[in-house]
């Protein structure tokens, strides 16, 4: 198990198939930061907010990990990040589309179509080939019905979907059901899913939380190679210290709603870790 | 020495106390009940009389008519009854897709109005098929088109319930996982609901057509075209033993078809 990123060695699928995903990507509009975020509160119905006056700046190409303890909030950041919760207070920029409490329609179009999302679960439809699931991944852009099914699906989308495989290694399941493979197979699935619309963001909420330890690194390993490769920021959230710290560039804790900590991998030892998730 | 056995808490009684109201309505449940049985019941003289004139209808159901001609008759109304069941199912399931979709919790387009397209699926399912065929060969007229009618009502009836369920049972991750991505609710429903459910749909389809074929059988007993009709004018016209080859040829079929879906069941599973 690598230490730090550095340390790992991609093997030559990913980077074959990073030219596949990289021509999927928009042409980059670059802006100073990816995701900028001031002053931002976040309360549901209580009173005390989940969300407390958060800033934050996340760089393009970067690999954030977002960790704390249960409850702390990373769900709920993650959310309003990309529009899914409405904000209290405060403001939201992200590929240059700013917004207080909502995101517009328009703005939401834009936001979702630069995104791919993984979560804890992989939510992959069950009974579908892998294939099917990650042409999937086009549904919501101009044309979508196409990817209700692979065997419907334009040529280009089924290519794309071919390279996304590639990149998870996962070529030889193509065609198998989406509830035969394994849970960290499944997993690498819903990351290509999220990988075939060639994304400049990807966010991943727990993604290894459900899976066993050497296929919660695999996960890892491949998440890592793939944003490394194709330039593309990642964020996820982690319950993992040693994750956080293996496979992020940078770490951002949250404690009790607010920013505990945000400071680069490299100058982190575990024990730095150690109050993030102490009550 | 202290006898621990003996209880120094209240023992609970027997039986629970029977409220006033609760005795009330059970008085008044069994009278029902026995008037019920003594209006409507066999009495058992009648039940004497009339099992010696079945023994003597039965004598005279027998043997079978096998006159070619008439067997040629039967087989042409048999297959009517098939065509009204078949093509009545067919249509019955795909316009229950439609109201399926729209009446199912949580997957439907527009919420505010599932509940009425729930309650037609109820108001099909609750009005017997027969009472159906009498409306429909009312407006439409005697005939096969009025028996296909009752059909779909019908299945509209069984499907529209049984899919919307099957969809409202879909895995729900994949849906929210896809949602989150921008997709319409009619691309979930077909990348997502639709897979998910099938199996289930399928098999509610395939218990639609046995229904349909068991219930196209009786649908000629008041002019709604197939076999029924034939077995209608034999009964009439005191043709008995017409009758006996009718009813067994209808035993066949509905036996043929059970074991034809058992069998389509066991393949699918
Ligand atoms: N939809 C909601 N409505 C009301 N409260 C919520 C909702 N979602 C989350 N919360 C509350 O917000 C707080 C933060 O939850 P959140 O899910 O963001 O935490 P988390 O850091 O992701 O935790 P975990 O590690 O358990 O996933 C919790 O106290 C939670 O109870
Ligand atoms: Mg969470």
């Amino acid at each position: 198990m690598p230490s730090s990123v550095t340390e790992l060695d991609l093997p030559g699928t990913a980077s074959r198939s990073s030219a596949v995903i990289e021509s999927l990507r928009p042409p980059p509009t670059r802006v100073a930061a990816l995701i900028e975020t001031s002053g931002l509160v976040q309360r549901y119905a209580g009173a005390s907010p989940v969300l407390d006056r958060i800033d934050l700046t996340v760089r393009e190409g970067d690999t954030v990990a977002l960790i704390g303890s249960n409850g702390a909030g990373k769900s709920t950041l993650l959310k309003t990040l990309v529009g899914i919760n409405a904000i209290d207070e405060g403001s939201v920029s992200i590929f240059g589309e700013r917004f207080e409490r909502r995101p517009g329609p328009g703005q939401m179009a834009a936001i979702r179509r630069q995104i791919g999302f993984v979560f804890q679960h992989h939510g992959l439809v069950r009974r579908q080939t892998a294939l099917t699931n990650v042409v999937q991944g086009m549904l919501g852009m101009p044309g979508g019905w196409r990817a209700w099914h692979q065997a419907i699906a334009p040529a280009e989308w089924r290519d794309r979907a071919m390279g996304a495989l590639s990149a998870v290694r996962l070529a030889d399941k193509v065609q198998s059901r989406a509830d035969r493979l394994s849970g960290g197979q499944a997993q690498r699935v819903a990351i290509a899913r999220a990988l075939v619309r060639g994304p400049r963001l990807l966010i991943a909420d727990e993604p290894a939380a459900s899976l066993d330890p050497a296929s919660g690194h695999d996960v890892m390993r491949t998440f890592v190679e793939i944003a490394e490769s194709t330039g593309t920021t990642l964020v996820f959230t982690s319950h993992d210290m040693e994750h956080a710290l293996s496979y992020a560039r940078r770490v951002i804790a949250l404690k009790a709603g607010r920013v505990f900590l945000d400071a680069e991998t490299r100058d982190l030892r575990p024990h730095d870790l150690e109050p993030v998730f102490r009550g | 020495m202290v006898d621990i056995l003996s209880s120094r808490h209240g023992t609970p009684p027997r039986m629970a106390g029977v409220s006033a109201l609760r005795f009330t309505l059970l008085v008044a449940v069994a009278a029902i009940v026995i008037v019920s049985i003594g209006d409507v019941a066999p009495s058992p003289e009648r039940l004497l009389n009339g099992s010696e004139r079945m023994v003597k209808l039965v004598s005279r159901m027998l043997p079978p008519e096998t006159n070619p001609e008439f067997l040629w008759r039967i087989t042409l109304r048999l297959i009517e009854t098939f065509q009204i069941a078949i093509a009545g199912t067919m249509i019955g399931i795909l316009i229950s897709l439609p109201i399926a979709w729209m009446s199912a919790r949580g997957i439907t387009p527009v919420a505010m109005t599932a509940f009425l397209f729930k309650g037609l699926v109820s108001f099909f399912r609750t009005v017997p098929d027969l009472v159906w065929a009498l409306v429909f060969v009312a407006s439409v007229g005697l005939g096969a088109v009025a028996g296909t009618m009752t059909i779909i009502v019908d299945t509209i009836g069984f499907c529209g319930r049984f899919f919307a369920e099957a969809m409202e049972d879909a895995d729900k991750e994949p849906q929210e996982a896809l949602t989150a991505i921008g997709a319409s609710r009619f691309s979930i429903l077909c990348g997502a609901v639709i897979p998910d459910a099938l199996p289930s749909m399928v098999n509610t389809g395939i218990f639609a057509l046995e229904k349909s074929v068991r219930a196209s059988v009786v649908l000629g007993l008041v002019g709604a075209g197939g076999i029924g009709q034939e077995l209608k004018v034999a009964f009439d016209l005191f043709q008995y033993r017409n009758a006996s080859t009718i009813i067994i040829a209808v035993f066949v079929v509905v036996l043929a078809m059970e074991w034809a879906t058992d069998r389509l069941r066991a393949r699918l599973a």
